[in-house]
This record gives C-alpha cells, sequence and structure tokens, in this order.
C-alpha cells in the first residue's frame, strides 16, 4: 500500500503558513495572515480557486 | 554497456548516411540525450554559419534511458544553430517518438546539409533511407504522419513532422509529432525547412537490453509508487499541468496586457473545472503513470468537431495573457498553432509585445495590414495571426522573423520598440511574472536558449521549505523566502546543472526534483542507469556531466552569437515597473537591478566563469573541454 | 479458482508501460514487438484499447496445433505453450481470432500471454487499473460496480453536489 501525501493541506500563498481544510470546505482564511481564499475540490485534494477580495480592474 | 544505440550522420546535400557507435568515453563524458546532443552540435555547425543555411546541423537526440521503463523515459531533444537566438538551440518532446527512434536502433540522428527537393526521412531498424516527401509539401502537422503511415503500410509508424511555419522558414517553427507534442522552442523546425526536410518517420523492432531485468524491474515499482504517492503526481494526473494555473493567477503572478498588469479579473472563465465540459480524458506518455496530458472536444459552435491533446499551462499563460476569459478561444489557438507547427510561447510572446505598441500609437493600422490589434479584439485576432505568420502573409511576415526581427523591422517607428518586446537572447517569455522572484529572473536571463524557464526554473524556491531542507539539497545557504537574492545563485545553478543530467537520461522533468523534493533525483539515477545499462556512475560525476553540457552550450553561444555578461539581461519591464497588482507578498515587486547583478556575479563564479560569463582555462580543463581544437574559444 | 485479466478499455491512457513490463519479463530487454500485450491506439479519436490473449475455453489455438504443444489449464484458467513440442507452424497465429499468437523474431519462437506465472506484470504497472487480475466468477459484478459509480457520479453532479 502506498503512503499518500495529505490531500486537505495547503499552504498560504502570501505567508506560506500551513491551513488544514475541512472536507468540502469552499472557503478558508488562513490562520496567520487572514487572506480569505476559494477552495475547490478536485478529486479529493483540496485546491487555491482565488482570493475572495478580488475586484482589481485591468487596464 | 548493454544498450548498442548508434548515431547516424545524414548528409542531404551529398546523399550520404554513416553511422557511429557510441564510445564508453562519449557517455562518460556527456552520458546521452541532451548532452551527446550538445557535443554533435558543437562538432558538426560549421562556425558562424547561418542558421537557415546548409552550414547548419539538425540533431535529433533521445535520452541515454529513453525507450525503456524508467519513469516516462519519453523523451527526446531536437537542437540546431537557433534561427531565433542564433545561439543554442535546443528543445525537448515527450510523446512516442523518441523510444521508437531508440527500437530502430538509434539514439541520435546528426542531419547535415541540405536538400534541393523536400524529402523525410524513413528510419527503421538499423537502417537510413531519404525519400521524395514532394506529396507532403503544404500539408499539415495533423495530416502528414497519416499519409506516411498509408504510404509505407503501417499504422505504429511514428513522424515528427514541420507544419506550413516550418516549410516557409518562419523562424519560430518547430516540430511536432501526434495531435499535441511539439518541440516548440528555438526553431528547429525552421532549420528542418531550411534543408526542405518535412519529417522523421522511425519504426522500431530491436532489443534495448537491459544489464540486470530483474532489478530494474523492482526498481521501477519502487519508484513508481514513490512518485505517484505524491500530491503534485496526483493533482498533474487529473488536471495536467494546468494546476498551477489557479494558483498562479491568486498570487498575482501571471502576466497578461504584455505584462502590464499581473492579474486577470475573470479568472472563473479559464479554471480547470471551466474545461471539465471539453475533456473527454486524460492520456500518457511512453511509460508513464502520470498520464497528465488532456485530452479534449469541442462540441459545438464554428470550431465543432474539433479534437486535440493538451493544452499545457505554458500555453494557458501564452494565448491566455491577451486577456481572453473562455477556454474555446485558448483550444482554437492551440489547436491552429499544432496544424501550423508554431512555438505557442514566443510567438504569443511576440504578438503580444505587437500589440502593446499599437495599444501605445506606435504603430497603426498601415503597420498591421488593417487589422485593429486591440487587446479587446484578441479572440478574433489569435487565429487570423497564426495564419498570417505561418503563411508569412501581412503582418505575419514581420511576427515570423522572432522578436530580435520584430525589433529590427519595428524600430523605425520608435527607440521604444526594444522596450516593449520582451525578450532573452532573441527568444520571447512565458507569460508568468519573473520579476519577483529573483531565482526565476535570473534563470531565464542565463539560460541557453534565451528566455526559457524550464532550463532552470526552480519551482521548489515557490514552496517556502525549511533552510536546513534547502542547505542539504543545494550544498550551500539558500533561502526560503522566494523574493530574496541570498543564495539564489546556487540554487538556479544547481537546477541548471540537474536538468541538464535529467534531459541527458531522457525522462520527464516533471517526475524530477523539479517539482517536489521527494520525486526522483541523483540517487534514483544512478540506480535506473546501473540496473538498466550496467554503467555505473556516482552522484558527483552525473552532476559534473550536467555542468560539462551546460558549460558547452555556453560556449557555442559565445562562438556562434557572441553572447557575454551583456545578454544575460532581464527585460527592463521587470525592473522598471513593480507590479500593480497580487497578493501583499507579491504586490510592489520587481528586480533590483544592483542586487541582480551581484546575484550574476555570485552564478559565475560558482560556475567558474570571469566576470563576463566566460569559462576560465581551468573550468575549461576540470570539465575536460580544453582538450579538441573546436573547443577552443578565440576571443 | 480461475482467473482473467480484466481490461476497461476507458480507464487506458495508452502509456505503454504494460507492453516494457511484459517484454522485460519475458526476454530481459525493452522491446514492445515482443511483448506479448499490445495497446492499439486511435490518437484522434483519443481511444487506447489494451489487446491481449482471452485464454478461451475452446482455443482455436489449441485446436489447430498439429503437435499438441498448447493447452488451456483450467486451474489457472490460463492457456500454456510447450516450447519444447512447438514446431513454429504459426497455425495458431492463422487461427486465433484475436491476433493472440505472435511470432518472437529475435528468439524464434511463438509467444503468448502466460499470466507471468500467476503474478502478471502489466497488472502490477498498470496505474490506472484499466488491467486487473480477478477470479472469474466476480470479474462481471466489478464491471456492472464500475457502472454504478459512474452513474452515482452522474447523479451527484447534476444536484450540484461538487
Amino acid at each position: 500500500m502506498r503512503k499518500q501525501e495529505r490531500d486537505n493541506i495547503l499552504r498560504c500563498l502570501n505567508c506560506f503558513e500551513r491551513m488544514e481544510i475541512p472536507p468540502k470546505a469552499k472557503q478558508f482564511t488562513c490562520p496567520k495572515c487572514k487572506l480569505q481564499y476559494y477552495i475547490g475540490w478536485r478529486d479529493g485534494q483540496a485546491k487555491i480557486l482565488g482570493t475572495v477580495e478580488e475586484g482589481e480592474k485591468e487596464v | 554497456m548493454t544498450l548498442k544505440s548508434k548515431i547516424a550522420i545524414i548528409d542531404l546535400t551529398k546523399n550520404e548516411i554513416r553511422t557511429e557507435p557510441i564510445s564508453e568515453k562519449m557517455r562518460r563524458l556527456y552520458l546521452g540525450g541532451r548532452g551527446i546532443g550538445a557535443h554533435l552540435i558543437y562538432n558538426h555547425v560549421e562556425p558562424r554559419t547561418d542558421p537557415l543555411g546548409p552550414g547548419n546541423v539538425l540533431v535529433i537526440s533521445a535520452g541515454i534511458l529513453t525507450g525503456t521503463m524508467a519513469p516516462a523515459a519519453s523523451r527526446v531533444h531536437f537542437g540546431g544553430k537557433s534561427p531565433v537566438t542564433n545561439g543554442f538551440g535546443s528543445s525537448n518532446m515527450g510523446g512516442y517518438f523518441g523510444p521508437e527512434l531508440k527500437f530502430a536502433g538509434f539514439e541520435h540522428l546528426v542531419i547535415k546539409g541540405a536538400s534541393p527537393k523536400p524529402v523525410y526521412l524513413w528510419v527503421h531498424d538499423g537502417e537510413i533511407e531519404i525519400r521524395d516527401a514532394s506529396h507532403l509539401w503544404g500539408k499539415d502537422t495533423f495530416e502528414t504522419p497519416q499519409i506516411i503511415r498509408d504510404e509505407l503500410e503501417d499504422e505504429e509508424i511514428k513522424v515528427a513532422c514541420i507544419g506550413l511555419a516550418g516549410e516557409n522558414q518562419v523562424r519560430l517553427a518547430n516540430f511536432r509529432t501526434g495531435p499535441k507534442d511539439s518541440a516548440g522552442r528555438t526553431g528547429t523546425g525552421c532549420i528542418a525547412g531550411s534543408k526542405k526536410l518535412k519529417a522523421i518517420a522511425v519504426r522500431g523492432h530491436q532489443d534495448l537490453k537491459l544489464a540486470h531485468p530483474k532489478e530494474a524491474l523492482q526498481y521501477a515499482k519502487k519508484v513508481v509508487d514513490q512518485i505517484m504517492s505524491t500530491k503534485v503526481a496526483k493533482a498533474m494526473s487529473v488536471d495536467g499541468t494546468s494546476f498551477i494555473w489557479n494558483v498562479t493567477n491568486t498570487s498575482g503572478l501571471l502576466e497578461f496586457y504584455n505584462g502590464q498588469v499581473n492579474k486577470l479579473e475573470n479568472w472563473r472563465g479559464l479554471t480547470i473545472e471551466a474545461f471539465e465540459k471539453y475533456k473527454t480524458g486524460m492520456a500518457g506518455c511512453f511509460n508513464c503513470t502520470v498520464h497528465c496530458r488532456h485530452q479534449f472536444r469541442i462540441n459545438d459552435g464554428a470550431w465543432a468537431g474539433t479534437f486535440g491533446e493538451g493544452p499545457e499551462y505554458n500555453t494557458q499563460t501564452a494565448l491566455g495573457s491577451f486577456g481572453a476569459d473562455n477556454w474555446e478561444t485558448l483550444l482554437v489557438g492551440w489547436h491552429l498553432a499544432n496544424k501550423y507547427g508554431i512555438d505557442t510561447t514566443g510567438w504569443s510572446n511576440d504578438v503580444r509585445g505587437v500589440m502593446e505598441l499599437y495599444q501605445r500609437g506606435i504603430i497603426d493600422k498601415e503597420v498591421t495590414g488593417g487589422l485593429d490589434l486591440s487587446w479587446d479584439n484578441a479572440n478574433q485576432l489569435i487565429p487570423i495571426l497564426l495564419e498570417q505568420t505561418a503563411k508569412k502573409e501581412g503582418l505575419g511576415a514581420i511576427l515570423a522573423e522572432g522578436s530580435l526581427g520584430i525589433i529590427r523591422e519595428l524600430s523605425k517607428y520608435s527607440k521604444d520598440v526594444e522596450y516593449y518586446i520582451l525578450h532573452v537572447k532573441g527568444l520571447g517569455k512565458l507569460g508568468n511574472v519573473d520579476r519577483v522572484q529573483p531565482s526565476f529572473a535570473l534563470g531565464i536571463a542565463t539560460s541557453t536558449r534565451g528566455a526559457d524557464h524550464l532550463r532552470s526554473r526552480p519551482a521548489l524556491d515557490h514552496y517556502h521549505l525549511p533552510e536546513d531542507v534547502l542547505k542539504k539539497l543545494y550544498g550551500g545557504y539558500v533561502s526560503s523566502d522566494f523574493r530574496s537574492y541570498e543564495g539564489k545563485a546556487r540554487m538556479v545553478r544547481w537546477h541548471e546543472l540537474t536538468y541538464a543530467v535529467v534531459d541527458c537520461i531522457g525522462t520527464c522533468k516533471f517526475q524530477t526534483v523539479f517539482f517536489s523534493p521527494n520525486l526522483p533525483a541523483y540517487k534514483e539515477w544512478v540506480n535506473y542507469l546501473k540496473y538498466i545499462t550496467g554503467l555505473e556512475f556516482t552522484e558527483e560525476e552525473l552532476f559534473n556531466i550536467g555542468e560539462r553540457v551546460y558549460t558547452l552550450e555556453r560556449m557555442f553561444n559565445y562562438r556562434e552569437a557572441g553572447y557575454t555578461r551583456k545578454d544575460d539581461r532581464i527585460p527592463e519591464r521587470c525592473i522598471r515597473e513593480p507590479l500593480k497588482y497580487g497578493l501583499p507578498a507579491i504586490k510592489g515587486g520587481h528586480i533590483d537591478r544592483k542586487k541582480f547583478n551581484k546575484m550574476l556575479d555570485e552564478y559565475y563564479e560558482l560556475h567558474g566563469w570571469d566576470k563576463e560569463g566566460l569559462p576560465l582555462p581551468e573550468t575549461l580543463k576540470r570539465l575536460e573541454l580544453d582538450e579538441e581544437p573546436p573547443y577552443k574559444l578565440e576571443r | 479458482m480461475e482467473k482473467m485479466i480484466l481490461v476497461d478499455y476507458t480507464k487506458c491512457t495508452g502509456c505503454r508501460l504494460c507492453e516494457t513490463v511484459c517484454s522485460v519479463m519475458n526476454t530481459g530487454a525493452c522491446n514492445p514487438e515482443r511483448s506479448r500485450i499490445k495497446i492499439i491506439r486511435w490518437e484522434w479519436e483519443g481511444l487506447q484499447i489494451p489487446t491481449l490473449c482471452l485464454q478461451c475455453d475452446e482455443p482455436a489455438c489449441v485446436t489447430v496445433c498439429p503437435v499438441k504443444a498448447l493447452s488451456r489449464n483450467s486451474g489457472s484458467g490460463c492457456v500454456k505453450l510447450n516450447l519444447s513440442l512447438c514446431i513454429g507452424c504459426k497455425l495458431c497465429m492463422q487461427a486465433c481470432p484475436f491476433g493472440a499468437m505472435s511470432y518472437d523474431f529475435i528468439k524464434k519462437e511463438m509467444i503468448k500471454c502466460e499470466f507471468c506465472d500467476g503474478d502478471p506484470a502489466c497488472v502490477k504497472f498498470c496505474e490506472t487499473q484499466a488491467l486487473q487480475f480477478v477470479d472469474v466468477s466476480n470479474a462481471s459484478l466489478r464491471k456492472k460496480r464500475s457502472l454504478g459509480a459512474q452513474v452515482l457520479m452522474a447523479i451527484g453532479k447534476s444536484e450540484g453536489a461538487l
């Protein structure tokens, strides 16, 4: 049997703090820098989709 | 050494073919793949020759382990003097062509001279024929392989071919095989077009004998388990390399509109979830358990019925950086670029630069042949411009000349043109931000093939690994922070040399330390080489081979194009324009010129090069590069 | 209990690792042309189909062999080839409707899949489990479960569960 790396651990893209995402969560806030992320799930793996505070306009 | 693969030297002018074995000394100095390829390119290309002339050489090099059960041992290199950079041209692709070349008994093909009429090479079981290709000239890269298979009556023939772009000697033309595999960068397809070489067809029934088959099988299972237990392998097997896109866009690490901004507001249209409606499955390269290539079909609209494989992260950022917010634009662009045989990365980079010139009023509709190059028109422009480039018509005639040609042609309208065409040594860059990560910036500035991210991409720099782990891996201090300059010269050099070793071996880079410190590296390669070929190397010997290969490529660049420190630079935009958007850690980031220069000094010193970036005599001696006349550098 | 190699072509990615390990297992060399399993690809349809010996209950190869070199072992469920009896007439290759018999032109002998003596290498290495080595008695149940899982996923999707 293979030892799998944990699928619900992500790192904050801003401060690199470890984030343990609860199963099926759609949003998550970084415990350290408080950045809010949208979370997606692909085949059981947690993914960062974007940040909740968006709205930056392009040129 | 149980593998008996040969080198074939094919002269298209004289219509002569001869073969040579690969000596043990060659293996110990250059190993195989990109390494022996670099040696062949260095020795066979006539010094300072015209890249589009008969003095240039096209070298096709499979890895030493390509065709064996080393993980994803599918890779093959195409190289020569690049028509884009005038320096070392080199591009690597997966799929099934490389293994078939090995089964046909060859590891390297050296193609010299030029044919007066279109030809293709038929390589099969130790034999090579030069065959008429006049019926193939004008056919795209999708149809050419099947025509050859029908002609030679074998469905298992693998074909690497050029499209219309290569035939027309568009500088960015590439080599293609299958629905999507491409030796994309540095214009190797253009070299073939200049020789009137349309395709190389291969078929093999020969053994690749293993030294220790039982141990090799057991070890292969162990390494596959090691690879497939990592998160990154799982992510790639579901979403391909596109799994990176959301993370980089969220951070603010993607460039849009030629690097003017670094965030796409309508990101939901380009997520991998949005791609699902096109996806029909996942497929893999030769002997790869990760199977990271998508298969897709467009089901409705003007392009209904279009089937393809891919796309990759690289092209998602390239074609996606015009501000497109839907997958169909990308898939259509991808499909056409593959059909014509054009490098999506370099082409997109150049087109973005020209569109910014239009945005700023530096060029107008007279220059563009009547086309409105506003960013809003990107969806319509991409297919039009791809066709024009392949046919060298209208604005395409300028785009076909690559970054340096575009600058040369358009500088008459403004001296600022050079600022807006982002390139290093003439090769356009990936639509990824480099200006906030010193390691990435150093990587593209010094890469031996121009602004290429794969030569040395230290993706690990973004993982914020503990400093003791980094110190152990790199043999010295490297900062955990990707924004720091500390130790990054050491990091970049280590990755350059390591990826050179991977390219000599012929396995896929993505199943190595590229993506994770838990993925295969030197320890695994030493074992693989021992069990499969019987050759024994230490980890340090492999590292030295990487160093030798990289240094030789650098020497080639100096010999052919005079590239020195002044050319190890990043686009000025990366220094002068801080990032407008992004996460707090990213926003405002830009490269500091003084710190960059200091990092470059450290990098040269680590390599054993002088202040101009040229190898010192003692370095050449240590790497055994000083012995033969071709290696003497004239200053 | 009789076993079989169950093929699910929808899971095959066309990587051909099975061909490589099969040839290494049986010949000590990497050479897909000497593999007992073959992946047939239609690259423009996005289809990859593994093909191998189906170990028929009433094998045409056994019937046609003039020297009785082929026989079906009902314990393992495998049709075995006795090379010491084989004369290489290749009638088995002509008779088999599935292309299961091949000729190894390097060793100059007939070859077929013989389950690697009970532990097939191709199954061990197939990452997507497109190949599974299973008891014949529950093979079709596996297929039914697989279908059920797909239906479940489709229902789940339309209810917006993800």
